[in-house]
């Protein structure tokens, strides 16, 4: 890991500063959005994704001249504030880039729970806000009619997955769940549960942990003297691949093991190294998937193209639901030919159009309701897709370590 | 059998609490003085054993014994120079002077090594001991031997050298202590250097179980504190049993009222301790 | 003429604000037994603190040997030779009785060897102490605490000890024993300076004394002497 030296963190500091103060007389010519994000605490792995997402965005949109606005094009400029993965300074933040750097746009903080609660703050200044990274109905449940998010819900994940483990692996009876107390985990470990009772199986166990655990001993210990037959976690990066380390320590195995949301990124396998073999998740989009887009990247080769060249590996989710937001938002505002925020906010609720993504269109509650989730699997230390059948890559392996 | 498993999970995990708790006993108890530094102490310890390990290749083991000293001379001098200005004034005041420092240090580490959790995972990896049913992971059976070996030197060096038996003696009677010819002001700050070795060095064992981060520091200065509630102030013993026990009590806590509710189970249980028998389980009168 | 070991001069001194001593003149030869009597509140604690250096002196000279002590530490102190009982015996009490007799001989720096063989010589004048030697200090009886604060005191090889408060709380009988065997360490060579509640007690014990009265002494001579002194029958014997 680089350690910024401090005179390097005061530099940047200054020349920020500089730049936000420089901006208001090129106020005429940029749109400015803000993005609060956990740059630093223990939700940064994803933080690092979804600036990397949204910076590939804003260059190739910036490259083309800017998003046309009616007859002339303006460019973009995005606004990071690190809210240190703290949920309630999320909100300030958020309140802070709508009055203070009085942005054009918001996207909204990572994850359900952080998104929820700052949606509130958007409504209220009538803000359009493109959620990233926000599953779980209930970040939509408020009637808010300024808050647009691009991941579908959650049982779109569990339901498909449930199938093929119960057609596939027909002797999983036994089913244990440990969910982080948080918005989206424990509201897809719920909806997990309910997809496993209704295909006849039995939900041993079901507990939470509280956000900030390091030690799971104690659950794990009792997970396993019930010899589940498929051992459901969820929880962010940094809670999964200690679960499954601390599995490890146990000695517990398992047929089936699924973790919700970490395998998909790569710092789960270089984490776990041979202990992520055969770990399964569902994401709501992978690289293998393919569309032709009407949005700036074209297709999801060429998104998949300009993203290696930028970082030199392949996207993830995260990345790509990140940089989908820019493209929804880009698609939006040129439909509505203007930066007036409710021109722009009825754009986005009449969209249906298709992208890099794949088809974006939104239910009543604004959440997306037209893409299609893959399931996958570590195998070998690679992300092999095993659902849908149309681009599936290999098939289900039983038995993990 | 479970039963067992839970009871050897806490054990494990008790034995590393005592060394977290055992310094910051010491420093109460002695000086009369809540070191809110503590937790930043450990982590700060747990951030040299990482960058020894990633980038120097020094084994987390060795890294115990590069911390100790540096730690010890760390607080000896923090003490002499700031915080014995303090000594006289009341447990609160010295308490606002720790926490200060400790705000300082904590957002150092902040602006240094940023907030992300960095895990020390050794290669190749220690595996699993397994006794009949029960299983252990190896890593967390000799941090746990080295956190009670640490804690047993303490408690010798407190009730066998002479040093030691000048500490404790300013812990029961300053004034007597002064007229056997003992430096007080220099005890002071030898016990704070006790106290930062000792969590200094259990650092690198904390590191090789849990991630560290800044972050983490104000969760093992909440189970020091309990700890020593617990236990009883200023006595090594009350430290190893106060340890053990919340050790235990977060592990069967886990098991009978959810995970999420461990931590909270042993708040619950520092009140009822405040309230039932407030000198702690050894109370004062175990010493050293 | 024996030599003073100890001399006092015009010695001031008290708490902050409070003035306490008011330049006193006191002297303690070499081989002396002398004692020190007063009513409460007359300033003897005070004066024993500010010998060994416990309290600063505002004012006045002490003199110990050749060391001058006027405003020493008890650290100075202890290593010129001179050790200090204090008042409540004030033994360490939850350590075991040879740990705070360990604690006497902290500043010592003759080596293990000696300070063992010392040990064992406390155990010979003490032997209840060697009974209880790894029990706390705080469950001994209070005759048996005052011997171990006597001997933690005598582990520093002091040539002069002050001892305040010999027979305070004390029964008769160990009294006397406490006294034969100071006796006894005065014949091997130990000075001795004793603050004593009781009269007659100090007299019987000390050839010398000296009487203290609201911070200054008022009356001092041989013991005989001060022993028939009517004044001294009238305040402090009663009727003998």
């Amino acid at each position: 890991m680089k350690r910024l030296s401090f005179i390097a963190r005061v530099s940047t500091a200054v020349l920020s500063a500089c730049l936000v103060w420089s901006s208001p007389l090129m106020a005429q010519e940029l749109i400015r959005i803000g993005a609060p994000l956990p740059i630093t605490g223990p939700l940064s792995p994803e933080a690092k994704k979804l600036q990397n997402g949204i910076n590939l965005w804003v260059e190739a949109v910036n490259k083309v001249g800017g998003i046309k606005v009616g007859a002339k094009r303006m460019k973009v400029e995005v606004v990071y504030v690190d809210y240190q993965s703290n949920t309630p300074r999320a909100v300030q933040a958020t309140e802070r880039l709508i009055t203070q750097d009085k942005v054009d746009f918001m996207f909204s903080p990572f994850g359900s729970g952080a998104a929820k609660a700052a949606s509130s703050v958007s409504e209220k200044y009538q803000m359009p806000t493109i959620a990233a990274t926000a599953s779980s109905e209930q970040v939509y449940d408020q009637g808010y009619k300024y808050l647009f998010g691009v991941y579908t819900p959650n049982q779109t994940l569990t339901e498909p997955l449930a199938d093929l483990v119960a057609k596939q692996a027909s002797g999983v009876q036994r089913v244990a769940i440990l969910a982080r107390n948080d918005l989206f985990p424990l509201a897809i470990a719920q909806e997990m549960e309910k997809s496993a009772k209704k295909r006849g199986m039995n939900v041993t166990y079901f507990e939470k942990y509280a956000i900030g655990t390091l030690d799971h001993a104690s659950a794990l210990s009792q997970i396993k003297s019930q010899s589940p037959h498929w051992i459901f976690a969820t929880g962010y990066i940094n809670d999964l691949i200690l679960i499954k380390k601390q599995m490890a320590d146990q000695g517990i195995e398992a047929p089936v093991v699924t973790m919700i949301a970490g395998p998909a990124y790569k710092e789960f396998v270089s984490g776990l190294g041979k202990g992520a073999e055969n770990v399964t998740s569902a994401a709501w989009w992978h690289p293998a998937v393919r569309y032709q887009g009407k949005d700036v990247f074209g297709s999801t080769e060429n998104f998949n193209k300009l993203f290696r060249e930028k970082y030199g590996l392949d996207p993830d989710y995260g990345e790509a639901s990140s940089a989908a937001s820019g493209v929804v938002l880009q698609l939006a505002i040129e439909a509505a030919g203007t930066l007036d925020r409710q021109k722009v906010r009825d754009a986005l609720a009449a969209m249906n159009t298709v992208t890099f993504f794949g088809p974006i269109k939104f239910g009543p509650t604004g959440q997306v309701i037209s893409l299609d989730p893959p399931v996958f699997q570590v195998q070998k230390g690679k992300q092999v897709v095993i659902l849908p059948t149309a681009i599936k890559q290999g098939n289900l392996q039983l038995g993990v370590k | 059998m479970l039963f067992l498993q839970i009871l050897a999970n806490g054990l494990v995990l008790g034995g590393l609490y005592a060394c977290i708790a055992a310094g910051f006993s010491l420093v109460w108890g002695v000086l009369n003085v809540i070191n809110i530094l503590h937790g930043s102490f450990i982590v700060l310890g747990g951030y040299l054993a990482f960058f020894g390990y990633t980038q120097y290749g020094i084994h987390p083991f060795v890294s115990i014994a590069i911390a100790a000293p540096l730690f010890f001379a760390l607080g000896y001098v923090l003490q002499r120079t700031l915080i014995n200005r303090m000594i006289a004034a009341p447990v609160l005041l010295t308490l606002t002077l720790t926490f200060g420092l400790d705000l300082m240090l904590a957002n150092g580490m902040l602006a240094a090594f940023t907030a992300d959790f960095r895990k020390l995972i050794l290669d190749p990896p220690l595996g699993i001991l397994r006794l009949g049913a029960l299983v252990l992971p190896i890593d967390r059976i000799i941090a746990m031997l080295l956190a009670l070996g640490l804690t047993g030197l303490l408690y010798l060096t407190l009730s066998r050298s002479r040093m030691g038996r000048a500490i404790v003696a300013v812990r029961m009677d300053r004034e007597a202590a002064a007229l056997m010819g003992v430096n007080v002001k220099h005890v002071y700050a030898l016990t704070f250097g006790l106290g930062a070795l000792m969590a200094g060095a259990s650092g690198p064992l904390l590191a090789m179980i849990f991630p560290i981060s800044p972050l983490t520091g104000p969760v093992y200065l909440g189970k020091a504190f309990v700890i020593c509630v617990l236990g009883g102030l200023g006595s090594v013993p009350g430290a190893m049993i106060g340890g053990i026990t919340l050790g235990i009590v977060e592990s069967f806590g886990s098991l009978w009222f959810g995970p999420e509710h461990a931590t909270t189970l042993s708040f619950v249980l520092l009140i009822a301790i405040l309230l039932m028998r407030p000198e702690g389980l050894l109370g004062r009168k175990g010493y050293a | 003429m024996t030599q003073a070991l100890l001399r006092v001069q015009g010695l001031t001194g008290g708490y902050g604000d409070v003035q306490v001593l008011w330049g006193l003149d006191l002297e303690v030869a070499r081989g002396e037994i002398v004692c020190l009597v007063g009513s409460n509140g007359a300033g003897k604690t005070t004066l024993m603190r500010t010998l060994s250096g416990l309290i600063p002196a505002r004012a006045g000279h002490i003199q110990f040997g050749d060391v001058d002590l006027s405003y020493a530490n008890p650290e100075r102190a202890l290593r010129a030779g001179l050790a200090h009982v204090p008042e409540g015996r004030r033994l360490f009490s939850a350590m075991s009785v040879r740990d705070n007799l360990l604690m006497g001989a902290y500043l010592r720096e003759d080596g293990v060897g000696a300070i063992n063989a010392d040990l064992e010589r406390m155990y010979v004048h003490f032997p209840i102490l060697k009974q209880r030697h790894h029990q706390a200090a705080g469950t001994l009886s209070g005759g048996e605490q005052q011997m171990c604060a006597i001997a933690r005191g005598l582990m520093g090889a002091p040539r002069l000890l002050l001892i305040d408060e010999l027979s305070l709380g004390l029964a008769p009988a160990i009294i006397e024993q406490l006294c034969d065997t100071l006796r006894g360490l005065h014949r091997e060579g130990l000075s001795l300076l004793v603050v004593e509640q009781d009269v007659a007690t100090a007299l019987e014990l000390a050839s010398r004394a000296y009487v203290m009265d609201t911070g200054r002494i008022t009356r001092h001579g041989q013991s005989d002497t001060l022993r028939h002194d009517p004044a001294i029958r009238e305040a402090y014997l009663g009727a003998l």
